[in-house]
Formats: structure tokens, sequence, C-alpha cells
């Protein structure tokens, strides 16, 4: 297969999954994925529903069991360490759906989140996050649930952020958003990896998140089916074939 | 299964004779201890269908219990009829109650039912002390004894021993019926009863009547044991007793809850010193069964087999049969079998993670499921529904829109499925497949719009309805009972091809006995048809994910449904899986029957569908033929983001 | 009438108190604990003991009976709610805290005794009636417990966090909330409240081990008027149950308390089985 690349560089990856498998119950779903992220780079894990991409990224931040395998993270084995630890030690994941705490405030909502980070809970962090995102500082005393769907993502994300993380997990942060906040959310990635932090992304907006992304997995039947650079996996026609099934034609390929 | 494990035919019953007749070896006081164990399993086996069959935790039992003994003693007391009417008269009672307590409290979920129970039980001994005229109140009433020959002590055993073993018969009976798979099935999943047409909440009612009835009879029983009644002797703490006696001795299990009551009935007269410790004692025993062994002590009777099953480890006998029947079947062992991974695991999986590294196309296939692709004998023309399906005709979702709170799940959505043809429905996540699969099933309701069968409006028919006109389903993950055979599982499918009523099934009257066996071959015949005939008489628990989804297929078949509604059914599935279930499909629309395939796998979709529809942000975007809708942009810009 | 006003009141008191309790375990572990009833009665009998046998001042007694019950609180958590929650089956909770509750009720039955006990007077008050603290320290300790339980759930971190492992247990884990921690602590909450309630209430109740059942059910009774989750539906309730009782006891006796209110829950289930304000959950497969 022309499309493996090895490594992007030469120094040590910052996360590094070596053959995960995951079941539910006796339902194997993630059959010994192999992967690596290098610190700062902006990678994209794709894929077509129900191919494990959930699975494997709950896996690794401790959130489901792993039947087999081992995750590194900053060169430390994190196979068996606790969610709260993996988040403290800057492995940071915002779970699929917008999922905020709908009762609390926004303010109370980052509260819980520093809390639960192990960070300081003084001003200076929650400050910090309302001057990224001024929406949020005008929704402050507001229930979530009372934000759109769009600012429940941000403030999802916000909640990451608060951890202070080396590597974002963020899993399909467009699903059910209009797609200029979609825009808005993939710049924000961005711009964090430019900030040194590094990026996971899983996203159904293939072509959006291949403009951004560093480096590209594809997975299917919770199998790795590709790897490489996003041009080099659009050259190959892979895509397609994952998506919409049967052989390529000469007009897909472009995709 | 438990009720398999009784044995059968004559044995059984010389058994049971021996048992009936040990303590009458004993003094008075062993037949006394054997009269009460008698009258207390009276109202357990029948609590047992309730708690451990059903799925219906009735902490309420002593309530019935006493309505019957009061019945009894008033009735007789007065001299109003004889003990045998009145014992008679005691269970008709009992019934009534038990109709009038369940008619409003089984449609509620476990918690509130169980406090509905608790509260009837307190309701009942309030009365007992408040109507001093007819129950004597606080001081209690006289029980009369039953008539010569159930007079001496010898006597009233034999007869109360009788009526148990009568009404343990009963339950065995009716629990190896369809009523029993429907009872078993609620239990595990009323979402899934529904979907073969099994009407829960009479199913539960039915039962729930039923041990009201057996509760008022053990009532008059227990009375003319203690001869003396008091509002006390129906204290929380019997009912408690009831209640532990069956958890202890297992769900679905008739063995494991008759050992249960012996022993706990034993025990404090045994050690008699510790007697007012027992009900601490029964608190404990069964925060430890809870937490230590959930399955309780039929699990522990059974288990040996059911573990071996699970524990699949290569090379034991039960392991190569399944094996072998496996390869009749034509499917891998696919990879997530545990099997899989106890023998070779290490060079699997370095095999796994080279492959990885490099060419990471041609590998798809486990190698148990590339090797089994060449045996593959695409056995599944031989797939005979029941019976024949009407041809033509059309399921129809017309307009249908359906929010959960500010989500929009469903705008104005139409699809017509048409008998004899495959219609794929695709669409990202969250775009409405499923809820829309939900609405034509039954199990939600439209906000508007409507949903017609052959031009009928059906659109308010409950869940449960409409596999028995035709509609059948499976679900995303199998579901299947797992202590039960594949047989029996894939029999559970036939209730709306059963006949016989409860009593006749409690009695195992003609009808009963035929519906089992037309169930039995409608049912191996479908097995034979997807070649799954070889693992009939295997437990659920011991089959591999495939396996499930086929058989979760042939449970559907058995009302010979004119429309099958598959819910992703090729995820979990290996590559050679997944054509051996493209070749099923075919089959049923050669058949005639619609098949309505809600599916990620796009080859599988695109490959067996002639018309796709594809769905996204709960609006239809695209249907027409696989071709026009791959080509389609909008697909594409869905899937691709483009 | 007003003496039936006020008993009404008292009792109802008494009857949102265990509804709160429910709510609190209920809110981080979605288990209805049949132990709710139980950590009340534990107030009443422990605070008779402390006071009445150990001879502890009445203060002394009262914060005595507080740290039992949240220990009670604990074991119920740890022992029968954590495990059971690692399994898959449904009503497994169910089972393990009937367990639990028969476990507590035959020790207090085999050490305290089954007949009920006289509470001691906790403060001196010559006069009598209507105003005698065996009715107003119930009410008020109920009023202060469910404004303290507004503003901790409101106004700090830990009331916060319970909030949050309420509205999603699972985004909970993953921004690093401690769940185990934050539910063994509800439910020390829990039985502290439930024997703060019961303690306040014991000169109502009399120190009684078949207290526990009575007030699972009744407890229960106020949440399905009230509905489940709110504290505002723990108090009406509570509140409405109660004067039902009492003017029932008034008008047919003492002889059909119970029936009268149980019979009002299976009506009520069968008109509305998500209370009289609680929110119908939508119905998922």
């Amino acid at each position: 297969m022309c499309i493996w690349e090895s490594k992007l560089s030469g120094g040590s990856p910052l996360l590094e999954i070596v053959d995960l498998h995951v079941a539910y119950g006796r339902l194997e779903v993630v059959h010994g994925i192999s992967l690596t992220v290098e610190p700062g780079a902006f990678t994209v894990l794709l894929g077509r529903n129900g191919a494990g991409k959930t699975t494997t990224l709950r896996a690794v931040s401790g959130l489901i069991r792993k039947r087999a395998g081992v995750v590194r993270f900053g060169g430390a084995d994190i196979t068996r360490a606790s969610p709260a630890a993996i988040l403290r030690d800057g492995l940071v994941q915002v779970l699929d759906g917008h999922r905020v705490f709908a009762s609390l405030t926004v303010d109370d909502n980052l509260q819980v989140s520093i809390f639960g980070s192990g960070q300081s809970r003084d001003a200076a962090t929650i400050d910090s996050i309302y001057q990224s995102f001024p929406e949020l500082e005008e929704r402050r005393w507001q229930p979530a649930a009372r934000l759109s769907g769009g600012q429940q993502q941000i403030l999802a994300v916000a909640q990451g952020l608060v951890a202070k993380p080396r590597l974002l997990i963020l899993d399909e942060p467009s699903a059910g958003l209009a797609p200029l906040v979609v825009d808005r959310i993939l710049k924000l990635a961005k711009s964090l990896t430019e900030q040194g932090t590094a990026i996971l992304l899983v996203e159904q907006f293939v072509k959006k998140a291949l403009a951004y992304a560093d480096h590209c997995y594809i997975m299917d039947h919770g199998s790795l089916v590709g790897a490489g650079r996003p041009d080099q996996l659009q050259e190959s026609g892979i895509i397609h074939r994952v998506y919409l099934g049967g052989e390529p034609d000469t007009a897909t390929a472009q995709i | 299964m438990t009720m398999r494990a009784l044995g059968s035919g004559p044995m059984q019953f010389i058994l049971a004779a021996l048992i009936i007749l040990l303590p009458l070896l004993g003094g008075p006081y062993a037949v006394h201890l054997a009269t009460l164990i008698a009258a207390y399993w009276t109202l357990i086996a029948g609590l047992n269908l309730v708690v451990g069959f059903t799925g219906q935790l009735s902490v309420g039992h002593v309530g019935l219990l006493a309505v019957g003994a009061y019945m009894f003693a008033i009735l007789t007391a007065r001299n109003i009829v004889g003990p045998e009417v009145a014992l008679v008269l005691a269970g008709v009672t009992g019934g009534l109650c038990g109709l009038l307590l369940g008619l409003p409290s089984l449609r509620l979920p476990g918690f509130y039912f169980a406090m509905t129970t608790l509260a009837f039980t307190i309701i009942v001994v309030e009365l007992a002390v408040a109507l001093t005229d007819v129950t004597g109140g606080g001081t209690g009433v006289m029980v009369s004894a039953f008539s010569p020959p159930m007079d001496t002590q010898r006597g009233q055993y034999l007869f109360t021993a009788g009526i148990a073993g009568v009404v343990t018969l009963m339950t065995v009976l009716v629990t190896r019926s369809m009523w029993g798979r429907a009872m078993v099935s609620v239990r595990e999943s009323e979402v899934m009863a529904a979907s073969v047409g099994i009407p829960g909440y009479r199913v539960k009612l039915a039962v729930f009547t039923f041990s009201g009835v057996v509760a008022g009879v053990a009532g008059a029983l227990f009375g003319a044991l203690q001869t003396y009644i008091t509002p006390d002797t129906f204290a929380f703490d019997l009912s408690l007793f009831f209640f532990i006696c069956i958890i202890i001795g297992g769900k679905g299990s008739i063995i494991g809850p008759f050992i249960g009551t012996v022993v706990l009935t034993l025990l404090p007269e045994a050690v008699s010193p510790l007697a007012k410790y027992s009900h601490l004692f029964y608190g404990v025993l069964l925060l430890a069964v809870v937490l230590l062994i959930p399955g309780g002590l039929g699990a522990l009777i059974d288990g040996p087999r059911a573990a071996k099953a699970n524990d699949a480890s290569p090379g034991g006998g039960l392991e190569s049969h399944l094996a072998q029947a496996r390869q009749a079947f034509g499917l891998g062992r696919p990879r997530d079998d545990l099997a899989a991974a106890a023998a070779g695991q290490s060079m699997t999986q370095s095999i796994a993670s080279t492959r990885t590294l490099d060419g990471l196309d041609a590998s798809q296939h486990s190698p148990g499921g590339s090797a089994m692709r060449t045996k593959s004998h695409g056995s599944a023309a031989s797939l005979r529904l029941p019976h024949p399906v009407a041809a033509g005709g059309s399921l129809e979702a017309v307009g249908v829109s359906r929010s959960f709170d500010a989500v929009k799940a469903l705008q104005d959505v139409s699809l017509t499925a048409q008998r004899g043809t495959v219609h794929g429905l695709i669409g990202p996540n969250g775009s409405g497949k499923t809820t829309l699969l939900n609405i034509l099933s039954g199990y939600y309701a439209v906000d508007s719009g409507s949903v017609m069968l052959d031009g009928h409006n059906i659109t308010r028919s409950p869940a449960n309805w409409r596999p028995r006109h035709g509609i059948g389903r499976t679900f995303q993950t199998p579901r299947v009972i797992p202590e039960l055979t594949v047989l029996d599982n894939v029999m559970a499918g036939g209730w709306s091809e059963a006949q016989a009523t409860f009593v006749e099934a409690l009695v195992s009257g003609p009808r009963a006995i035929r519906d089992e066996r037309k169930l039995r071959g409608t049912a191996l015949a479908l097995l034979s048809g997807l070649g799954l005939r070889a693992l009939a008489e295997r437990p659920a628990n011991a089959m591999t994910h495939a396996e499930l989804r086929f058989v979760e297929i042939a449970r559907a078949l058995m009302h010979s449904p004119g429309f099958i509604l598959l819910d992703e059914p090729a995820s979990g599935l290996t590559d050679t899986e997944i054509d051996r279930l493209g070749e099923v499909i075919g089959a049923l629309r050669r058949q005639g029957v619609g098949v309505l395939l809600v599916e990620h796998h796009t080859d599988l979709v695109f490959g067996a569908s002639d018309v796709v529809t594809t769905l996204n942000f709960g609006r239809v975007i695209r249907t027409g033929t696989p071709d026009e809708v791959r080509a389609d942009p909008e697909v594409r810009r869905v899937y691709l983001g483009e | 009438m007003l003496s039936v006003i006020l008993s009404g009141i008292a009792l109802g008191a008494i009857y949102s108190s265990v509804a709160m309790v429910y709510n609190l375990t209920y809110a981080t572990s979605r288990v209805l604990s049949i132990t709710a009833g139980f950590t009340f009665m534990i107030g009443g009998v422990l605070g008779a003991y402390f006071i009445d046998i150990a001879k502890l001042q009445p203060i002394v007694g009262f914060l005595a009976t507080l740290v039992a019950g949240a220990l009670l609180g604990l074991a119920i958590e740890f022992v029968a709610v954590r495990r059971v929650l690692e399994r898959s089956d449904q009503h497994l909770w169910l089972l393990s805290t009937l367990a639990f509750s028969t476990i507590i009720q035959q020790v207090v039955a085999l050490t305290w005794g089954t007949e009920p006990r006289r509470f001691p007077r906790l403060f001196k008050q010559d006069f009598g009636g209507l105003l005698d603290q065996k009715y107003w320290l119930p009410i008020g300790a109920v009023l202060l417990v469910a404004a303290m339980l507004e503003l901790f759930l409101r106004r700090t971190i830990i009331g916060k966090l319970f909030v949050a492992v309420s509205d999603d247990t699972q985004a909970a884990v993953a921004r690093g909330i401690p769940v185990n921690a934050v539910r063994a602590a509800s439910y020390a909450l829990a039985g502290t409240v439930g024997s703060l309630t019961g303690f306040a209430a014991g000169q109502l109740t009399f120190a009684y081990f078949a207290l526990g059942f009575m007030l699972t059910l009744n407890g229960f009774i106020a949440l399905a008027i009230g509905g489940l989750g709110s504290t505002a539906g723990a108090l009406t309730g509570g509140l409405l149950l109660g004067l039902l009782t009492a003017f029932a006891t008034h008008f047919f006796g003492g002889a059909f308390q119970n029936s009268i209110s149980t019979g009002l829950l299976i009506i009520l289930l069968l008109a509305r089985p998500q209370g009289l304000f609680g929110v119908r959950a939508a119905r998922m497969v």
C-alpha cells in the first residue's frame, strides 16, 4: 500500500497507540488499531459511521475498557490509567454530541470542569476562557440548556481547554451544527496546534477536516485501512471507497 | 435451562412422589413442617412465575396470602360453605385481588410496581385489623380444618402437598409452552417481546392473576395449618421470605426456588436458638446472593453447562461440536469470538500489527473467515417462509415528523417500501434512520404524519400489534434470551401463530400441545434454511455475535412477515458473513417479503437494494436506485462534506 | 381543626424529608433506594439511644446521630449500590437496597426492640398543645434542610458536582470529576438528612424499628405526587400527603390511615405515572 507514510518527524510521538483492541461484552469492535499523534500536530481520524472511531477515542481516554493493546502518552504508559489521571496528564477529550451539563450555568460548567481537571479555581483561569470566547461570557449566568447547539459545542471545547491539554481529542464537534460554526471550531482547533496543543479530530465533514489536517488515518470495520498525508489519501481514492463503496471512478478520485 | 433439567416422564413423577412421601417417615413435627413448606411452596411456585420468569418484582404476596386465609376462615367459621368449597373461593378471591392489583400496577416500571405491591399488603393488613366484625380485628379468628380424611395431620399434609404438586406441575407445563417463552421474553426485554407480537401487559396480567389464585389457595392451606390467624401472622417479613426464596433459587428456575423454600423454612427450625436471627440472616443472604451470584442457586445448578459454553475453551467437547456446526453454517470464526483470542492470541496479534503497517487492504478476512468462504454452500436458497406472503402492497411513512425535546429527529419524511423489494435507508449518524424504523414498528409515536400498511392507517396501533399484522424487525444489538436455547429463542417469535390460552398452557391442553409441535417444526425449518439447524439445542449465550444476528432474523420470520425491518444487520459481521446476509436478504425478496434495510455498510446496501433513501438532519434528501443515489451530488456532499 | 392541619403539616414534613433523601441518591446514581426511610428511622432510634441511654448531652447526641447517619449512607453506597451499578442488570439495585434495608431493620429489632420507644424532650417547654416542639421541630428541620440543600446545590462546588453527575455521568467522567466519590458523598448527605429529620421528628414518631418500610413507602408516595428530582416537588408532595392523611384520620379514624394514602398512590400512578409535577420522560428503544 503506497499510502503508508512513516512518522512525520524523528522525535518521539506524543500519543502512541499500539495494537488496541476494544470490545463491548463479547463483540469486539476495534481490532488492533495502531496510530501515533506527534506533538502539536493536527491529526484526523476518518471512517464512516460504526467504523469504531468513537470507541477507539473513548478507550484511549480510559472511558471504556481496553481488551488488549498499549497506549502511551508523552512516553508514559497510560493503558490502565483512570480517566481523571489521563485528563490531568493533559490528554483531554471532548465527547461527541455537545455534551454539557444542561442544568448548570455556563459559569458552573466551567467551574466543575476546572475542579475535575485539578487546576486552581482562581479567577484568572476562567477569565482567560471568557477572553477567548466572549459569547460564553455574555451567557455566563444562563443554564447551558438554553444555549444554541453551536454555543454548547463551544462551551464543551472550552470545558476541555480549562484542563490545559497537550492533546485535545475532538469527537465529531460538527455533528448537528451549521457549517459556519463548523468552520469556527476547526479554525479554533488549528490555532490551538499553533500554540503547541496537538489535535486528534474525528469529523464527518471529510473535505473540511482534510483541509486542516497534517496527518490522517482511515478506519473501517474496526481496523485501520489507510494512513498518510491528506493529499496522498485523496489521490489514492481510498476515501471514496470507504464512504460510498465500490471502486472509485475517475471523477470521484478528485475528492 | 432448568425447566428441561428437571428431567421428564415417569422418573419425574416417581421422584416427586418420593419427595412428598418422605416426611411421613418422621414424627408429627416433621409432618407439620412439611405441611408448612407445601403451603409456602404453593404460593412461591406461583410467585416464581411472576418474579423468576416474568421479572416483575412483587414484594407484596403476603397480602394475597392473607386474603385467601381470611376468606377461608370467615366462610368456614360461619358455615356458609364447606371447607373444600371455601378453599376454591379463597383461590377465586386471591385471583380477583391479583387482577385488580395488577391492572394498574403492571403498567408501571419495576420500582413503582414493587412499591404498589407493598402498599397492597399494608392495606390488607390494616383492613384485617380495622374490620373487627368480619376478621376479629387484632385478636384474630379461628380457622376450621378440612373435612375427613384431610382432618388428620397426615391427611392434611397429603392434601396440601398434593395441591402443591399440582401447582408445581402447572408451572412446569406453562413455562414449557409459548406462554413460558413469552414470560421470559418480557423479563429480558419488553421491547424485544413487543417486536415479535407478545402483548407484554396481557402476559404479565395473566401470570399475576394466576399467582393470585394460588396465593389465595395457599392462604387457605396455611390458615388451616395455623388453626388461628391474626393480622400479625401476615407480617411484611413473610413477604420478604417468599421473595428471597425465589431470588436465592435463581431466575427462570423452578427447582432452585423449591430448594430455597425448603432450606430457608427448615434452617431456623434446625438451629432454633438462632431462630430470632432468621430474618437478619435472610437479609444477609439476599445481599450476598445479589452481590456474589446474581443468577441464584439455579445458576449454580445449571451453571457448569452454561459456563462451559461461555468459556468456549478450545478443544472442549462442546466447542468442537460448535465448530462443526459452524462449518455446516458456513460462518467463519468471527474476530470477536473469545476462543479465537484464547488459542493463538499472541500470533494473531503480531500478524495484526504487521498488517496495519503494510498492506491493509487484502487482510480484511480473519483466517477462519476466508477458509469458510470456499465452503459456503449458499443454503439460503432453501430458506422458506412458514406461510407464503401476499403479493404486492406497501408499508408507507407519509409526511412523518417527530421531535425529541428541541431536536427535530424527522421532518416531513415520506418513504414507501414495496413487498418483494429491498429498500435501503442510509444517512449519517443522527439523521433519523433508527427513529423512522422505530416509528414504522410502533415504538415511537409520530408528532404528525401517518404510517400506512397496504393503504390502511396503522399510525396508532401499538408495537406488539404490528408483528401480528406482518411487520417484523431486528435490533442493532441482537436481543435474545441468553439462557434459552437457539430453538426456544426462535420459537419465541411465534406468538401470533400460537392459539392456546394461558389456562390451556397450564394444563397442557390439546391446543397447547399442537402449538408446540407446530412452532417447533416451523422454527427448525427456518433454522435449517439459515444453516443453523445444528445449533438449535445450544444455549444462545454460547453463540457468536454473527449467529445471533441470524437467530434474530429467524425469530422475526416465524410469523411470516410481509415486511421485515433490519436495523444495521451487518454491523459486527465479517465480510463472509455479510455476503451470507446478502443471500438471506435476496431469498426473502424472492419470496415476496419487503425488506427495509437500515445500514452503514454501503457495499451491502447498494448491492442488495432496489431503492435507496438517504436521510440527513431528519429529512429525505434523495430516493432512487442505488446508482442514482450514489451519483447524487447532495448525497456525496453529506457523506464526504464536499 | 387547627390541630388536624398542624399534625398534617408535621406529618407532611416527615414525608417530604424522606422524599428529599430519595432525590439526593437518585440524582447521582439513578437508584431509588429502599433504604430512604431507614435513614430516618435510624435517626430517631440513635437519637433516643444516645440521649436516653448513653446519657449524652442532647447537642452531642444530635451530632453523633448525624455522623452515624452519614456513615450509614456511605455504607449503603459502598455495599448495596456501587457494585450493583457496575452490572448491567437493571433492577438489581432494588434487591440489594431491599436486602440492606432488611438488615438495618433486623439489627435495630434485635438490639433496640420491636416496641416503639419514647424519644427524649430536647428543650424545656412549659406549654404544650399546638405549639409543642414535637410539631415545630420536624417542620422547622425540614424547611431548614430544604433551604440548605438548595443553597448547597446552587452555591457550592460540591453541590454543582452533584448536579453535573446527575445531568450526564459519562461527560462528568470525561471531565475528570470523581464520580464515585461524588456518588458516595451524595449518599452520605442523604444519610445525614434522613437521620437529622428522624432525630427532629423523634418525639412525634417515637423511636420505632418498623418506621423504615412505612416511610420508604410514604416518602415514595410523596415523590409520586410531587414528581421525582425537585426539592419543591418533595415539599409539596409531602405536604399534600400529610394533610390528606391527617384529615382522613380525623374523619375516618386512624384505622384506615395507610389504606387511604396507599390507595391514593395506586390511583395516582394509574392516572399520572410521572407525578403531578414531574415531566414525562421520552420513551426510548
